[in-house]
């Protein structure tokens, strides 16, 4: 702890150390508390006084206090405008997808995402007796024209600059109408209490993190603000294992999926990119390349292996 | 009408006016009242218990989830709207059309009116999930979004509705602060403070006279808009069912047939409680209202046809389950039960001279005001249950709602018909001095005997 | 004082799984693990340590040198990055020993790995000018400050080497030259038949161009012809990326270069007045027409209030019927 903040004078340590333990639960693992725990660091002997989870303010040796990433929490306002310069667009291969949910499973333990709020879902489509089953990743659209932002009484839900469409659940009114008005259904509502990991508790929202999540608001699929605004991937984007996903700036052309990285327009110039329902006008920024010469021959799901049929 | 309007000297108007007042005076409930009065209470009370509960546990407590997030309350709003838009339909329209037999019948369809669009209000406020965010509408509210429209305009229609009702009752409350004897102090107190000092001098009848031709003027197009606006938040999305460019009128109309099976419904009912109130409320006025209602009926059965008969003729490949589960499946019993009984059947009871007697009548309006509020919960609910959906559990896929959502949907109409209750039971519910002038009886007496009653 | 403090700061099942493997801890005196998962299955009595492979990396980047250190290990047959480990990792040049200050070499640093499983030491430069004899460097990780766990350790040798960038750029062909060199002897000399990648930065990762999969020819040297149409950075610069990737001998090289380009990014935020703006950017005909509207029957609502307060200062006017 001594040496990690050296050069740092003494507020912004204690700056650092409050808002490690507020909101490090936000960050990847959350194990802070056990690490701590397991360590075999011995007590420095220096004190250091710490605002607990619960707004109490102890004091505590250093030592105890186990390192971990200072918090990137972007507050609401500058949430609202987004990363200059930049955006996003996803590319989804669904020649690539044999629903491995994957991505899934990371979306649901970065966002800490609890019941039966599912951002990314997986379907079946099979758009009649005589066409070809496949897999289609649905992750929000985060629509140019977004018509969920359209009907927003109160701007919860925004457009930002970047192309990113985000909830801020602490101004929703819960009235829920921009899940009528979506035309995709990627939409939450938080019916009650959500539940977190204990060392969630605390943390700082940000419209960014979507986290915590709170009762009566609606929430979605953010692009993960957070992981972008550090130049990384989103989680569901690195944790596919067969590269279904794509994420990229339009402005620079270029799209990655990890291992590759490929110009925008001549990936849809070469795999007939597409929207889904262009016809609504909406303009999403996720596109999907067709099921064509693919990699995995369809197989329907196991049951329960999806998020939400395991909980029926 | 020739038979309202007799010659009358002014002994004889006079002695017509002291027995309108006789009849007409509100007056102590009987057990019936009573009963009828404790029993709305308990429902309403019980509708705020369930309330505190989704209070702290959240709209969990309801059968809504993500699938199917708006239930009951939303199509419980909606039929509250309909209903409410009657007080412009009875009160302004016929007023501005000089039609003659309006005048016992504005007061009761304008406190049908307020008690509806209150509810409304409050109901839509019991849909949200963050009611403690709601001065956010004003903080940060977007003119964008079709629900500031609506709630811009359920308060502009219910400011004009208070309006509309409180300025010809004022002689009313006049008259109560001085003949009724006996009463408690507290409302004696309550009838004077309302009443703001009404003297009965032509002056204050000629401001009350101006301010119900403004308010018939302006109320018109408020009272479409909201029931318009409120179709809008379901036609400004791209669901199936909603996705609809007849909606407004679509709403509007089913809202005059529904406002005027309210009215014809509290006709009914004064007159079967009120014995002498049949001088006022007579037969011929249920005729008439009856034949207003077969028109209103024919009109939304034109609209009807509009909004399910050419998308099924089409039945592109979103519309086409939702159509199907409606003609013949899932909900297929409610639809043809809501459109047999909610519509044709009153439309051809009500062509014949005898189904227009009161009790027949009667009967008519309360199907169509019970396939009025199931007929919303069709146009809400269906649309969201039928989309493609997948890996989301079973129940979500239908919505049932739950006993506290029954119980609070039920307590806002308790709410709704205690107003009217209370009013009934407070206020003259027919308005003495505007039933004079429909008869015939000059200004001047009239003004003047409402002004004996002062000095009494 | 631990006790406490974990009490106060987490509760629920944390608390429990957190109690009892305080327990065993207290018992062991020492352990290691990364997170619940691996308390849970240390619990389940596989208290044995787990087995670490510790990697080391080195990257030059530009010619700033840093060192990467990540351990991994295998569980259910799966290689699993060990984040947030508790046991610092140290790190040695030539040689595991103390300090020497005179030539840098022994114990340079103390590694943490962070949330994502990787711990860096990035070179100052000052410790640069300290080992600039030295063209060549042997890194040794070592976790020998755990007891359990001390012998985990790798050593890696690298090769001083360098990428030089330069741009040839012409209206119809642009042109990217890459020129991989090493230090042999007394200078540094082109190295061939080694593949070096080229790029163009960007967002995530950067945009291979070029043949792919070509060595450095007999100078050391690797061409790449840039795609005209690539939109740039926002000032007028394309940045240029060529890298060795993870060589035996030279591990990470890496060089950046920023070339003037004209094509620039269609940068168009999304801002203006509509329908899907903030509250405060609604189209003005909308805003200009709701406004009209409220105001009319506003008005007249305010001017109905106004008759009735007229209602009653009339009342208060005396007035005496028979007079008229």
């Amino acid at each position: 702890m001594k040496e990690d903040n050296s050069q740092d004078n003494k507020t912004t340590r204690k700056d650092f150390l409050r808002k490690s333990l507020l909101s490090g639960g936000v960050l990847a693992s959350g194990v802070i508390g056990i690490n701590k725990l397991i360590a075999d660091e011995k007590d420095s002997g220096e004190k250091v006084k710490v605002l607990t989870a619960d707004g109490k303010l102890v004091e505590v040796d250093s030592g105890n206090i186990s390192k971990c990433q200072a918090s990137t929490t972007t507050p609401s306002s500058e949430a609202r405008i987004g990363i200059p310069g930049k955006k996003y667009v996803m590319v989804i291969d669904l020649s690539r997808c044999k629903h491995a949910l994957k991505c899934q499973d990371a979306c649901q333990r970065y966002h800490h995402l609890s019941g039966m709020n599912v951002w990314l879902k997986v379907f079946k489509m099979q758009d009649s007796e005589n066409t070809a089953p496949y897999w289609l990743p649905k992750p929000c659209m985060h629509c140019d024209k977004p018509p969920c932002v359209k009907v927003c009484p109160v701007s919860a839900t925004y457009k930002r600059e970047d192309g990113i469409v985000l909830v801020d659940n602490e101004r929703c009114i819960g009235c829920r109408f921009c899940m009528a008005a979506c035309p995709y259904s990627t939409r939450s509502f938080n019916w009650q209490e959500p539940e977190f990991l204990s060392e969630s508790k605390g943390a700082v929202y940000s419209p960014e993190t979507g986290f915590p999540q709170k009762k009566g608001t609606v929430e979605k699929c953010d692009f993960c603000p957070d992981m972008l605004r550090e130049g990384k991937l989103p989680h569901c984007v690195t944790a596919c294992p067969n590269g279904v996903f794509y994420m990229g700036d339009l402005n620079e052309d270029t799209v990655s999926n990890g291992s590759e990285t490929v110009r925008f327009s001549q990936l849809m110039n070469d795999k007939g990119g597409y929207r889904l329902n262009e016809i609504l006008g909406t303009e999403p920024s996720v596109y999907y390349l067709p099921p064509v010469s693919r990699l995995f021959p369809f197989k329907d799901a196991e049951p329960g292996k999806g998020k939400m049929d395991a909980s029926e | 009408m020739e038979k309202y309007k007799k010659e009358l000297n002014d002994a004889d108007a006079i002695e017509l006016l002291h027995q309108y007042n006789e009849d007409l005076l509100p007056r102590k409930f009987g057990i019936i009242g009573k009963t009828w009065t404790l029993f709305l209470f308990i429902g309403f009370l019980t509708g705020i218990y369930c309330y505190t509960n989704q209070l702290k546990q959240g709209l969990v407590i309801t059968g809504m989830r993500d699938f199917v997030f708006w239930g009951i309350y939303i199509s419980n709003f909606v039929f509250f709207v309909a209903i409410s838009l009657v007080g412009s339909l009875i009160t302004a329209i016929l007023y501005l059309l000089r039609i003659s037999w309006r005048a016992p019948i504005t007061r009761l369809s304008e406190v049908i009116a307020v008690a509806a669009i209150t509810f409304a209000g409050l109901i839509i406020i019991v849909d949200m999930g963050r009611p403690d965010r709601m001065v956010n509408m004003i903080l940060h509210g977007r003119i964008q979004s079709p629900i500031i429209w609506d709630v811009m305009v359920v308060a502009t229609y219910m400011m004009l509705s208070i309006l509309l009702l409180y300025f010809p009752l004022l002689p009313g409350i006049a008259f109560c602060r001085d003949r009724l004897n006996g009463i408690p102090k507290w409302q004696k107190r309550m009838y004077s403070f309302l009443s703001l000092g009404w003297k009965n001098s032509p002056e204050q009848y000629k401001i009350v006279k101006k301010a119900i031709t403004i308010l018939s003027i302006t109320i018109i197009p408020v009272a479409l808009c909201i029931h318009t606006v409120t179709s809008w938040l379901f036609a400004s999305t791209y669901r199936p069912g909603w996705d609809s460019t007849n909606f407004g009128a679509y709403f509007v109309s089913g809202a005059f047939l529904v406002g005027s099976g309210g009215v014809i419904a509290g006709m009914y009912l004064l007159r079967r409680f009120y014995p002498a109130y049949d001088k006022y409320l007579t037969d011929d006025h249920f005729d008439r209202m009856a034949k207003l209602m077969v028109l209103l009926a024919m009109v939304y059965a034109y609209f009807s046809i509009n909004e399910y008969l050419i998308p099924a003729y089409k039945m592109k490949g979103e519309d086409s389950e939702h159509l199907n589960e409606l003609f013949t499946g899932y909900y297929a019993p409610m639809f043809w039960s809501v459109q047999i009984f909610g519509m044709i059947v009153p439309m051809i009871v009500l062509l014949f001279k005898n189904g227009r007697k009161p009790l027949p009548t009667f009967i008519m309006a309360v199907l169509v005001i019970i396939c009025a509020w199931f007929k919303r919960y069709l146009i809400v609910i269906p649309t969201m249950s039928f989309l493609p959906v997948q890996e989301i559990p079973e129940a979500w896929k239908h919505y049932s709602p739950t006993l506290q959502e029954w119980l609070i949907t039920g307590g806002s109409l308790a709410g709704a018909l205690l107003i009217i209750t209370l009013f009934v039971r407070f206020f003259p519910i027919i308005s003495v001095w505007e039933i004079a002038e429909e008869r015939g009886i000059s200004e001047g007496v009239i003004y003047k005997h409402m002004h004996e009653g002062n000095e009494k | 004082m631990k006790n406490n403090l974990l009490i106060r700061t987490l509760t629920g099942n944390t608390i429990l799984i957190s109690l009892l493997v305080g327990a065993l801890i207290l018992s062991r005196k020492e352990a290691i693990a990364q997170g619940a998962k691996d308390s849970a299955s240390l619990l389940a009595g596989q208290a044995d340590k787990l087995s670490f492979t510790m990697y080391l990396s080195s990257i030059v980047s530009n010619g700033n040198r840093s060192v990467k250190v990540q351990v991994r290990r295998k569980e259910n047959k799966k290689t699993i990055s060990v984040v947030n480990l508790k046991s610092p990792i140290n790190l040695y040049l030539n040689e595991v020993k103390e300090n020497n200050p005179t030539d840098g070499t022994g114990w340079i640093s103390k590694l943490h790995l962070n949330h994502e499983g990787e711990g860096t030491f990035e070179f100052p430069s000052k410790f640069n000018k300290l080992t600039s004899g030295l063209h060549e460097y042997t890194f040794i990780a070592k976790m020998d400050s755990d007891l359990i766990y001390k012998d985990v350790e790798d050593e890696i040798t690298i090769s001083d080497a360098k990428i030089d960038i330069e741009y040839t750029g012409e209206d119809s062909i642009k042109t990217v030259t890459a020129t991989l060199s090493a230090w042999k002897d007394l200078a540094y000399v082109p190295v061939p038949e080694i593949e070096v990648k080229l790029g163009i930065k960007r967002t995530f990762n950067f945009l291979p161009f070029g043949d792919p999969g070509l060595s450095t020819d007999e100078n050391g040297e690797i061409f790449g012809e840039l795609p005209l149409d690539i939109p740039g950075n926002a000032n007028g610069t394309l940045t240029i990326v060529a890298r060795l990737e993870d060589d035996e001998t030279y591990g990470t090289v890496e060089a950046t270069a920023d070339i003037p380009w004209t094509v620039l990014p269609k940068i168009n935020p999304l801002r203006g007045r509509t329908l899907w703006s903030s509250g405060d950017n609604a189209p003005l005909l909308l805003v200009i027409s709701s406004v009209t509207i409220i105001v009319i029957i506003w008005g007249t609502i305010i001017y109905l209030i106004y008759l009735l307060f007229r209602i009653k200062r009339l009342s208060k006017a005396s007035y005496t019927y028979g007079q008229k």
